[in-house]
């Protein structure tokens, strides 16, 4: 049977430098985390590329990171989130994505437009259908794009009023379905 | 504070010069902590959700290469950058001009003016019901947003008012439960009990999180018995209801893998509260907590139970 660490556990050994700790991680997170990744940047070379700099600034940061802010997951998915978007935003990969323009790629993406190569990424439990398709795009954009309210009224031409109540409820939905 | 900054903050969308004074408010107010724990808790499981499994033969040289970047040769990075630097502007709009040459004939122009006018009021109308429509989807979404809000407060409002109830009840004793060496420090709870309704809750609890591999479990030990009376994979923010227990020698919380076990893992034990001996309590003691349940195929949680 697999070892099972608590938080605080694995954050002291973390802390100390001790590998089996990044391991540990590694076997446990590994799954969200790319899958948040491909999420982002959507190409499976480029992703594994982004997990790979993730598990590394995990453990370069490891002690930057405070539980009075947030679980550890949280912290390991923000860092995932951020490198996933700077690569998405980097000149590098705009020049790799030279069929489509960056917006057309991200809007297709959050529409949930057909996305032959990666069918797995797509089985979302029945129960988040019940999040409209108009919620989940601004819930999207800012979580897996980091679009701010702002930007997302803008571009999508939306009132910032209605991004913000989107989000609002997005979440509120969110919180409905996953309750502790 | 705006009443979506902690919705913003919890995504990561909040500008940097915001970010610090509400990690303060948060720091500040238990409140607001457990709003953001619970809203990082929902996008943790949105985020599991899209969960893929990268190839198998990636993992060693991930971590290889994560251990080689060796903090003691290497200077540390900085801590994770504050802010998410602005995607890619949009997209300039490019002008048009329209040349304009020749002579137009008088019909024509007034043809123009005419058709420029209907233009008009076709936009002009357009965007008017562009406006309405959306402010109905706005009002809309505010009231669906105010109705979940309010069956939130009213489950609080039920569970607090059941737990005051129960409190009021002269018959309930609370034991406040010890630390045990292997707990982390200052962990603590009490645990209210009433030996006739069997009514239980666990509250002032003071644990750190449990962590997303593990859970809490709460056990009642009946001589040489032991029954699972609660699982709490997130602390809640004020009591938390447990099964009704009619008998009990002792109670303690023990840390599980995730989803609770079939028997205590006594080398994390966490709490420990020891009753007096009663003799009512054992002649009380009913078949049903005698037999040891298995976790999975009998135990309903009951509400207000997490």
């Amino acid at each position: 049977m697999p070892i099972t660490l608590q938080e605080y556990e694995l954050v002291a050994m973390l802390q100390a430098g001790d590998s089996r700790a990044l391991e540990y991680l590694y076997d446990n997170y590994s799954t969200s985390l790319f899958g948040v990744i491909l999420k982002i940047v959507r190409d499976h070379d480029v992703a594994e590329d982004v997990l790979q700099e993730t598990f590394t600034k995990i453990w370069l940061n490891r002690n930057s990171y405070d539980r009075t802010k947030s679980t550890l997951f949280t912290w390991m998915l923000t860092i995932a989130r951020r490198l996933g978007i700077d690569r998405l935003r980097s000149s590098e990969f705009k020049q790799r994505a030279v069929n489509q323009s960056l917006d057309d790629f991200v809007d297709m993406d959050v529409l949930g437009a057909e996305q032959p190569f990666l069918p797995e990424a797509t089985d979302l439990p029945r129960l988040l259908n019940s999040l409209p398709p108009e919620q989940k795009l601004v819930l999207d954009l800012m979580y897996f794009h980091g679009y701010t309210q702002a930007e997302i009224a803008e571009e999508h031409n939306i009132p910032l009023g209605t991004v913000k109540s989107r989000m609002r409820i997005a979440l509120a939905t969110l919180r409905k379905i996953f309750a502790e | 504070m705006e009443p979506d900054d902690l919705e913003q903050y919890a995504l990561g969308i909040l500008p940097v010069s915001k970010e610090q004074s509400i990690e303060a408010a948060v720091a500040a107010s238990p409140h607001l902590a457990a709003e953001v724990r619970s809203l990082q808790h929902s996008l943790e499981s949105y985020a599991k959700e899209h969960g893929v499994a990268p190839r198998p033969a990636l993992r060693n040289a991930i971590l290889a290469a994560a251990l080689s970047a060796d903090p003691s040769t290497v200077q540390p990075t900085q801590a994770t950058p504050g802010g998410i630097t602005t995607p890619a502007s949009s997209q300039q709009v490019g002008t048009s001009s329209i040349a304009s040459s020749g002579m137009y004939k008088r019909y024509a122009a007034i043809a123009t003016v005419a058709f420029l006018l209907s233009a008009a009021s076709a936009v002009f109308l357009w965007n008017k019901t562009n406006t309405a429509a959306e402010r109905l989807e706005q009002t809309r979404m505010e009231f669906q947003l105010l109705q979940l809000q309010n069956t939130t407060l009213q489950t609080e409002y039920k569970n607090l008012s059941a737990f005051v109830a129960f409190l009021r009840d002269d018959k309930v004793q609370s034991l406040k439960m010890e630390s045990q060496p292997t707990a982390p420090q200052g962990a603590t709870a009490t645990l209210s009990w009433n030996s006739q309704t069997g009514e239980a809750y666990m509250h002032d609890i003071s644990l750190p999180a449990p962590g997303a591999q593990n859970s809490y479990q709460v056990w009642a030990l009946t001589g040489d018995n032991t029954l699972s009376i609660g699982i709490i994979d997130a602390l809640p923010t004020s009591s938390l209801r447990l099964k009704n227990v009619s008998s009990a020698q002792a109670f303690i919380v023990t840390l599980e893998p995730r989803g609770g076990s079939v028997a205590p893992a006594m080398e994390r034990l966490y709490l420990q509260a020891k009753l007096k001996a009663s003799a009512d309590n054992e002649r009380n003691a009913s078949p049903s907590v005698r037999k040891r349940k298995h976790l999975h195929d009998s135990d309903e949680p009951v509400p207000g139970y997490r």
